[in-house]
C-alpha cells in the first residue's frame, strides 16, 4: 500500500468505524463472544476491513461485507478450546445495558440460553435473520453461501431455538 | 413444502427477539478505547496490554517489538527453505517412510526405463515396449509422491497457522491467547514440528507478559540450550535478563 492509498484507506477506515462498530460489537456479542473479547475481536475485524479495503468492491453493500468478515474472525476465535462456551449472559451487566433494563437482561439471558447448543453456523444465520432482520439473499452474499444452505440453516436452527424455548417453558421460566 | 417456506418464529421467541433488538450496544467508553487503539495500531505501534509489574514492562516494548520481528523473520526463512524443500523433486532429506518408498520406486523405475531402453536382439520385447510398461508404475508412484507433499504442506499450513495465531494474540497483547496457540502446537507437533524454534520463542514472549517469569527463565534456558545457534539467542538472552 502505497503512502497516499494508506492514509486514504485509513480515512475511510474511521468513517466505517464510526457507522458500524456498534453493529460489529453487537454482532459478536450476539454470536457468543464475551464482553472482554469482544473489543479484541472488533479491533481484529476493522483491522481486517482496513486490510481488505482496497480489494473491496465498492458496488456491493458495505455491511454485509463486514459481517461476512466478523463472522469468520469469530468463527477463528472459537476454534480455541477455551473460547467454545461462551460466558452466560451475568456478565453482560456491568458491559452492556445500563440501570433500569431488567427486562431487556432477562430477555437477554434467555434468548443466549435458548442459542447456546446452535453451532455457529447456524448462530450466524438465525443471529443475522431473525435478530438484526435481515433478508437471507443478504445473508447468503455476507457469508458467501448458497441462498438453500442459508434457508436450511435457518429452519435447522429455529427448531433448536425452539426445542429450547420449549424447555425453558418446562422449567417455569417467565418468557 | 419448498426450502424457503420455513416454519414460523414462536410467539415467544419474538416476543424475546423483540425486547433484545436494541442490546448489548457497544459502550461508549469501549468505542473510544477501540478508536484510539485502531489509530495507534494503523500509525505502526502495536497495542499491548500494559502490564501491572512496571519494573518488567519497562523492558518489555522493544522487546516485544524486537523479538515479533525476529520471529516474523526466522519464520520467513524456515518457510521459505522449506517450500524449496518442497518445490524440489529431490525428497531425500525427508524423513517419511512414505515418500522413500515412492522416491525408491521412481528410482527404480526410471532405472527400469533406462535398462529397457538399451537396444536387445530380442525384437519382442523392445525399448517403446518396456517404456510403456514403466509408464503405470511411474503414474503410481508420481502419485504418492504428490500425496505425500499435499500431505506435508498440509502439516505445514496448520503449524504455520498456529504460529501466526500466537504471533498476531501477542501482537495485540492477548498474551494467554499467544499461550494457548503454542500449547496446541507443541500438543500438536511436539518434536516434529518445523517451526517449535519460533513456538517456544514466542511462548516464552507470551510467559513474560503474563508474568510468569520463573518458567519463562526456565524455558529460555531449554531454548537456547536446545537452539544454541538460534538467531533469536540474543533477544531470548535479553528478555531472560530482564526478568531476571
Amino acid at each position: 500500500m502505497t503512502s497516499a492509498t494508506h492514509s486514504d484507506a485509513t480515512a475511510r477506515l474511521a468513517q466505517i468505524f464510526e457507522d458500524e462498530a456498534e453493529f460489529v460489537w453487537r454482532l459478536l456479542r450476539r454470536l457468543g463472544v464475551g464482553a472482554a473479547d469482544a473489543e479484541d475481536l472488533t479491533h481484529e475485524v476493522f483491522l481486517t476491513v482496513w486490510r481488505k479495503l482496497e480489494s473491496y468492491d465498492t458496488s456491493r453493500p458495505l455491511r454485509p461485507w463486514i459481517a461476512g468478515i466478523a463472522v469468520r474472525i469469530c468463527a477463528r476465535f472459537r476454534r480455541y478450546a477455551r473460547n467454545r462456551y461462551e460466558v452466560l449472559a451475568e456478565s453482560v451487566v456491568e458491559h452492556d445495558l445500563t440501570a433500569g433494563a431488567e427486562e431487556q437482561l432477562h430477555a437477554f439471558r434467555l434468548l443466549t440460553e435458548v442459542m447456546q447448543p446452535l453451532d455457529l453456523e447456524r448462530r450466524a444465520i438465525f443471529v443475522m435473520h431473525d435478530v438484526e432482520g435481515w433478508s437471507m439473499p443478504e445473508l447468503a452474499e455476507a457469508l458467501e453461501i448458497p441462498l438453500n444452505t442459508g434457508y436450511s440453516r435457518l429452519r435447522l436452527a429455529r427448531k433448536q431455538v425452539a426445542e429450547g424455548i420449549a424447555r425453558l417453558r418446562q422449567q417455569g421460566a417467565d418468557l | 413444502m419448498t426450502m424457503r417456506n420455513i416454519d414460523e418464529l414462536d410467539q415467544d421467541l419474538r416476543a424475546l427477539v423483540a425486547k433484545t433488538r436494541e442490546i448489548p450496544s457497544l459502550p461508549a467508553s469501549a468505542k473510544q478505547r477501540l478508536s484510539r487503539r485502531l489509530d495507534l495500531t494503523l500509525s505502526g505501534v502495536v497495542s499491548a496490554t500494559p502490564l501491572a509489574d512496571p519494573s518488567a514492562a519497562r523492558h518489555l516494548p522493544t522487546l516485544r517489538t524486537a523479538l515479533l520481528s525476529g520471529v516474523s523473520l526466522v519464520v520467513g526463512i524456515a518457510l521459505g527453505l522449506v517450500s524449496a524443500n518442497l518445490w524440489t523433486d529431490s525428497d531425500q532429506h525427508l524423513p517419511s517412510t512414505a515418500s522413500q518408498h515412492a522416491d525408491a520406486s521412481v528410482a527404480y523405475a526410471d532405472a527400469s526405463a533406462k535398462r529397457d531402453t538399451v537396444p536387445t536382439r530380442d525384437a519382442a520385447v523392445g525399448p517403446r515396449d518396456s517404456q510403456a510398461a514403466a509408464r503405470p508404475l511411474r503414474k503410481a508412484t508420481r502419485r504418492a509422491s504428490v500425496a505425500t507433499r499435499t500431505a506435508r504442506d498440509q502439516r505445514l499450513a496448520h503449524e504455520r497457522s498456529l504460529i501466526e495465531m500466537a504471533r498476531s494474540a501477542l501482537a495485540r497483547g492477548d498474551a494467554p491467547a499467544a499461550l494457548e496457540a503454542t500449547r496446541l502446537h507443541r500438543q500438536a507437533f511436539g518434536r516434529t514440528g518445523q517451526l517449535g524454534e519460533e513456538r517456544e520463542a514466542l511462548a516464552i514472549q507470551a510467559l513474560i507478559n503474563t508474568k510468569r517469569f520463573a518458567e519463562a527463565r526456565r524455558r529460555a534456558k531449554a531454548f537456547l540450550r536446545k537452539y544454541p545457534r538460534t538467531l533469536l539467542r540474543p533477544l531470548i538472552e535479553k528478555a531472560a535478563a530482564a526478568v531476571r
